[in-house]
This record gives structure tokens, sequence and C-alpha cells, in this order.
């Protein structure tokens, strides 16, 4: 009885896209389905998903990472700063990681050595920097990429990195001391420092991952679209959150944080933004309130399921 | 005879399991009632549907002569009815002198706000009245140690005056100065006529304390008998239907050890801790440490283990000449540590057990590879599995479905899989049965056989006695006294130099 439980849990998130995928060809008459539409779906989840590969770090932790919204913005205009007056493509790709791995450690530093809610000091940081992007972007202007960053854009360039770096981010989570080292973290940070773990270090770590992550994101986003804008990544933390929790990943963190699972809630929020433009509800009244019921029912069922995992073995627990 | 609470045909299920299954329970005013089971016997399951924990799901209690059907801890408490559980039930981040009162804190409204300053008086005459060890009531309780936190417990429970008192595994936390309070306090209450129910895993004290035991397996309650006529090997072989055989301690009366130092420990002090302690811990020793409540002996093993950081002195492992000065210098360098307070400092509680065995190795696992491969995991937790046969569904459990016993044994397990040299272990078998306790002693006794030199905090003077090669007494930070076994090596002389 048990095992069935947990397997459900584990397969939720699956369901629940698979769910979408069904419900929205319904309404879309398979035009969901398309192949154009998939490739666009892919195309536009490809962001999403590598900021989220490596935000899971420091969601593993029981930490939030709100800043990689304007660290993705930030690397992305910097960068483009360091082309404009370089001319050289190469520099704008190492600026723009330097600045993501950058706020890394910094973050990291502030939250694991000065002991600061990740929540509140990462917040203050989305705040500030975004003043630092404006200002820098009422100086330089809104600029054009250069070439070989729009090449990115190219399906045979762009799908092979992007399975590239998603595979980068679950190994290391997955088959290497930091992923587990992150997990025991968010489990019980004593714990995970009474057995070894480097508890600062790690968390630093955690943070720079992401930072790189929210770096690279930024250069793809500006080989999307084909330059910089002044709207880049606002609201895109927000994204990268859901698309984790909406994978069954809970707030606490720990064991809970799996990497196919935040590959299937990038999906997830992607297909319902997706799905309802393909319905006709662009507009953002419609568009907005319905993704927002859509994400609370799903969220609401992956957790459901997920705490009941922790519940089943506490029933088993109390018979002790 | 007056009885005060009978309960008929009494039963609790949790999923298909049946923890307590048609149980028959009178208990008499006045009456000390011991509670004796293994883990998982269902001892704890009766006391907290008595009081009001879970709900029961078939039979009668009659409290008083009248139909008694608590719907939750609130109703317990107003049938006078206290209980200190087994895991900590305090608040952390609430003041202890709130702590006490919570759940009826209405009582002390001042206006909008609650009047600070009564709550704090009145812990404090609820203290004096019971004898309680003090605890700092302005302070929360998450900056306390274990100790103090049941006191705070233990207080809570004692201030609805309640007819009936459950203690659940409380001294089993204490140090022997508070319990010989506890003890102190149990004779008050009896003399004021108060009915207590008490569950402790050391049944040479239930023996002491108790008019009564019931012995409960599987969840039925087996057998009661009177404290006059019963012997602990009696209750063992009720509780675990079998006969056991005797002794679990060593059985050698001579200290038996290396001469090889491992350990050496110069002038160590910690402002508030520990003052001036020095001692050598050799291959193949057990050393033991007692005391009372701040003697140091828990602080000590965090020291040790790089956990503390000190400013004079040193802690030197000989083998390699490294001086100890962080986890990452013991680990790396063939340490291990046990803490007291296993669910909170040991073991990842919502993780898998393979995750658990895996924790403290993942240097080892990974080795030179980039990889962890998941296979190496899986074999390695379920050689710890076998190893130290740990009950569990499989590997990928998560640990907080698993017993105390079974828990403590992955703790001791996931460490003793590495290539030690010394591990430091802080009360190893607290909250732990008979049996797993019998377990633990033989996993140290060959663990001690292949050379690991062992360092044994203890509250248990019988454990320290029964175990150690040689024994350290502490008092308020200091070294009181070395014990070599063999020699003088008995309760009275530790005692004396205890206090």
């Amino acid at each position: 009885m048990m095992t069935k439980k947990v397997n459900i849990g584990k397969f939720t998130p699956v369901i629940a896209l698979v769910l979408m995928l069904i419900i929205f060809s319904l309404f879309t008459e398979g035009k969901m389905l398309s192949p154009m539409n998939i490739t666009m779906l892919i195309d536009q989840t490809v962001v999403l998903l590598i900021a989220c590969s490596g935000t899971l770090f420091v969601a593993a932790l029981g930490s939030v990472d709100l800043s990689v919204g304007v660290v993705l913005a930030l690397s992305a205009v910097v960068g483009d700063v360091a082309y404009q007056t370089t001319g050289s493509t190469f520099l704008m790709v190492v600026v723009a990681i330097a600045i993501g791995a950058g706020f890394g450690v910094l973050t990291g530093f502030l939250t694991a050595k000065c002991k600061m809610a990740s929540f509140m000091c990462t917040l203050a940081m989305a705040i500030g920097v975004r003043g630092v992007v404006n200002y820098i972007q009422s100086v330089v202007g809104i600029s054009f990429a250069s070439p070989e960053i729009t090449m990115l854009q190219r399906n045979e360039f762009k799908i092979p990195l992007l399975v590239l770096i998603v595979a980068v981010c679950w190994f290391i989570f997955e088959y290497t001391k930091i992923g587990k080292r992150c997990q025991a973290i968010g489990e019980n940070e004593v714990v995970a420092g009474y057995s070894g773990v480097p508890v600062i270090k790690t968390k630093i770590f955690a943070f720079i991952i992401s930072g790189i992550t929210a770096a690279i994101a930024g250069i793809f986003t500006v080989a999307r679209l084909g330059g910089t804008s002044t709207t880049m990544g606002s609201n895109f933390e927000i994204k990268v959150l859901i698309g984790i929790f909406v994978g069954g990943v809970l707030v606490r963190g720990g064991s809970t944080a799996r990497s196919y699972k935040v590959i299937i809630g990038a999906f997830v929020v992607m297909v319902i933004e997706n799905g309802l433009k393909m319905m006709g509800y662009a507009s953002s009244e419609i568009n907005e309130a319905a993704m927002g019921i859509l994400l609370m029912v799903i969220l609401f069922l992956t957790i459901t399921a997920e705490n009941r995992k922790g519940k089943a073995k506490k029933e088993l627990k109390k018979q002790h | 005879m007056d009885a005060i609470l009978q309960i008929k045909g009494l039963c609790k299920y949790f999923g298909p399991t049946v923890a307590n299954n048609h149980i028959d329970f009178t208990l008499e005013r006045g009456e000390i009632r011991g509670l004796a089971g293994e883990n998982g016997s269902g001892k704890s399951t009766l006391l907290q549907q008595i009081a009001g924990i879970y709900i029961k799901d078939e039979g009668t209690m009659i409290l008083n002569g009248k139909e008694y059907n608590p719907k939750n801890p609130v109703d317990a408490i107003k049938n006078k009815i206290g209980i200190v559980v087994q895991e900590l039930g305090v608040l952390n981040n609430l003041p202890a002198a709130v702590n006490v009162f919570a759940g009826r804190l209405g009582q002390f409204k001042k206006g909008p706000v609650l009047d600070m300053k009564e709550i704090y008086r009145q812990a404090e005459a609820l203290f004096d009245k019971y004898g309680l060890m003090k605890v700092p009531f302005e302070k929360t309780c998450d900056t306390m140690h274990i100790e103090s936190r049941k006191m705070v417990e233990l207080a809570r429970a004692l201030s609805g005056d309640p007819d009936i008192l459950i203690l659940d595994e409380v001294t089993q936390s204490l140090s022997q100065n508070n319990r010989n309070m506890l003890y102190r306090l149990i004779s008050q209450l009896k003399e004021a006529g108060k009915t207590i129910i008490i569950i402790t895993h050391d049944l040479e004290e239930m023996i002491e304390i108790c008019d009564n035991i019931s012995v409960l397996r599987d969840g039925e309650l087996i057998e009661t008998c009177s404290c006059d006529d019963i012997t602990v090997d009696r209750i063992k072989q009720l509780m675990v239907g079998r006969e056991i055989s005797g002794d679990y301690y060593r059985t050698d009366s001579e200290s038996d050890y290396s001469d090889e130092v491992m350990l050496e420990v110069k002038n160590v002090t910690v402002p508030d801790e520990v003052e001036d302690v020095s001692f050598e811990l050799h291959k193949g020793e057990i050393l033991g440490f007692c005391g009372l409540s701040d003697s140091g002996i828990h602080d000590l093993g965090k020291v040790l283990y790089g956990i503390t950081s000190y400013k004079n002195g040193s802690v030197t492992l000989k083998q390699k000449n490294i001086e100890i000065r962080s986890i990452h210098d013991a680990i790396s360098n063939g340490m291990a540590y046990v803490p007291k307070d296993r669910d909170a400092e040991a073991l990842m509680m919502t993780d898998s057990i393979a995750s658990n065995f895996a924790l403290p190795s993942l240097d080892e696992l990974q080795g030179k590879k980039p990889y962890i491969s998941p296979s190496s995991i899986k074999q390695m937790a379920q050689k710890g599995v076998d190893d130290y046969s740990v009950k569990c569904s499989s590997i990928y459990q998560h640990m907080d479905g698993l017993s105390g016993g079974n828990k403590q044994k992955v703790n001791l397990g996931r460490w003793l899989l590495k290539d030690l040299d010394v591990i430091i272990m802080d009360c190893p078998t607290r909250g732990v049965d008979v049996s797993v306790k019998a377990y633990i002693y033989h996993v140290m006794q060959n663990a001690k056989k292949n050379g690991l030199a062992i360092i044994l905090i203890s509250d248990e003077l019988p454990e320290v006695l029964g175990m150690s090669d040689r024994l350290i007494v502490m008092k308020n930070g200091k070294i009181r006294g070395t014990f070599t076994r063999g020699e003088n090596f008995t309760q009275e002389a530790l005692i004396e130099v205890m206090v």
C-alpha cells in the first residue's frame, strides 16, 4: 500500500504535464501538438530550463534565489557592453558568466557566512541590481546582439547546447558529492556539518552554479531577442521558482530536490503559458488569472503527494 | 481498591498494523505503575491515547467512574492528566516560561497583551514548588540543553496539577543528579496521593521506583506484576517472550588496551564549558566519561571533534600528528562523532537510509572519480543494513519510519563502515531497548578488538562502568578523577567524586 502511494507521488508532476498537454490539445483541436508549436514550446522553455537546472542547487539547500532575473539581465547587459566596445563575442560570454559567478559568490557569502536569510538577501539584490541594469541601459541604450550570439537561436546549436547544460547540471547534482551535500544541507544543516559536509563552501558553490546558469540564460535571451531589452528577466525569478516547486520540490529542499522534477516543472509552466496563448487567451488578464489557477491546482497536487509520502512513513513510526 | 482509571478492550490501529490490541488496564489511585516493553510494543501509543494525543479506535476508558474520551491534549489536561512525551515536545522559538504555560496563556492576559512578568514569576514558583532544576525562563528553548528542555516539559505537565502524571522516557535524557531530583519528585507526588505512569528502558530503575509493572509485547498487555517479587531478568523475559542470556556488558574485569596513543588532549579550555582537560586515548581502549549535568562531558565531545573551537591547549591525533581544529580535520583523519541528540544532530530524518549511510563517506565514495555511482551507494547501504541488522523495508525507506533502535544502528553503522581510528559516542544507547542496547555493546566490543579507540560519554553509570577500560569523571568542566577497570571500579566510588 505504501509503495503504491510513493510511486504516485513520484509521478504526479509527470501526470500533470501529460494531462496539461492532453487538455490543451483538446481545446486547441490538436494545434497544441503540431510540430511547429512543439518547436516553439521547446524554444520558449530553453531559457527557463537552463535557469531552473542551476537554481535547483539553491533550492536543495532549502534556500531561494530571487536574484536569478536580475543576474540574467545584468550579465546580458554588461556582456553586451563588452561586445559593443571590443567587438569580441567571446569576451561577451566570458564577462556574462563571470558576472553570474560573481553574484553567486556574493549571495553565497552573505547567506552562508553572514547568515542572512536567502529570501531577504536575494530580494534586496533583485531590487538593487535592477536599478543598476536600468542605469546602464539608460547610458548605453538598446543594442543589437553579435551575429555569433544570434546563431544560438538556430536549433542545430541551441538544442545540443541546452541538452549539454541541463545534462551537466543533472550530472553534478545527481552523481557527485556536491549535489548530495546540497541535499544534506537542506535536510538538516547541523547533521550535514557534523557528518563532514563543508557547509559554507557548499552553499557558496550552489549559489555560484545558480548565478552561472542565470548568466547563460541571459546569453540565450539576448540570442532570442536579437539584442538586449529593458524588460529582460523581469519576473523571471518567479517563473524559475514556480518551475522548481511545480515539479514537486518542497520549499525545504533536501531529498525532495531532484533534477527530473525541475525539467518537468519547467515544461509544465511553459505548456500552460503556451497553451493559453494557443487557445487565444493572449490578453494578459485572462492569461494570468488562468495561469495562476492552474499552477495552484498542480502545486496542490504535487505537494500533497510529496507530503503524503512523509505522512505514510510517520504513521509507520508511530506504531513504535 | 479505588481505581482512578479503567481501560477495557482498547485498540489502536495505524494502517494495517495493530499498535494496541484489546488492552485491559486498571490503574489504582496513588499507584506508581511502570510500563515495560521493547521499542514498538505499544507503550507510548497506550499512554498517548490516555493523554489525548491519539484518539482510540476501540474500547472504553473510565476516569474517576465517568466515561473518558479525550479529543485532544487539552481535554486531558482539563481532566487532570499530564504527560511528558518521549520525543521533545517544546516550542523551540518561545521562551521557556511561555512553553510551561503554552495553550493556557489566556490566564495571563493583561489588557490586550500578556503579562510576561507574571508568567516568569509563576514559572519560577512552579519550579520551586516541585524542586525542578532551574532553567533560564526568558531564553528560547532552542538555545537550551536537552536536559533543560525536559525540565520545561516536566513543569508544563505539572502546571495543570495533574492527578495522573505520565512520564515517557524522561530519565534517559537526565543526568544522575536530575534523576535523583525526579525520584524525589515522584515520591513527593505519591505522598500527595497522585498516580504516576512511567516508561523507562532502565528496568532496575523501574523496579526501584514503581509499585507495579505492566509488560507489553506486540501491542498486547502480557502481564501486570508487583515490584515486590519480580526481577529484571523476569521482566526482560516477559518483554521478548523468551529467555535472555544475562549479562550484556563486557565480561572481563581488567582493562585491556595497547600502549599506542591515538589521541592526545592537552590542557584544553573552552570558557564556560571545559577547563584544562588533559588525557590520552589509546588504541583499542574504551575511555568512559561521566558526570552530572553541567559537568561538561557532552561539551567535551564536541570540542574533541572540532565542532566547538578551543583557544588554549591542543587536541592531537598522535599517529598522523595532526591537530584537530575543525570537523573537517577530524573526519578526514579517521575520527567520528555520534551525537546525543540523534534526530536533530545525526540523521537526515526525511531522507532515505541509503543517503544516511552515504553522507559521512561522500569523499570516499567519490574518491578520484568525477562521479559517485549510485550502485556504490546502494552496495554500501546494503552492507550497512546487513552488517548492523537494521530492520527496514528497503534501503530507500525514510529514516523517520524506523524505530529508535534501528535509527541508532544506522547512526553507528554509517560511521563504523568507514576506516576509523577514533570514535566519540555521546550516549549511544539513549532511547533504545534492551536487545538493541546489547547489540550496540557487542558492536563496541568488536570495534575495540579491531583496535578502534572509543570515547564513551554517558549519563548511565552502569553503562560506563560496564564498558570502559578507563573512566574519567568530570565536574564543572574539570577532570575530577580517573578510574581504571579492576581498581575501585564501582558506582559508589564514582558518585563520591561526581557530586
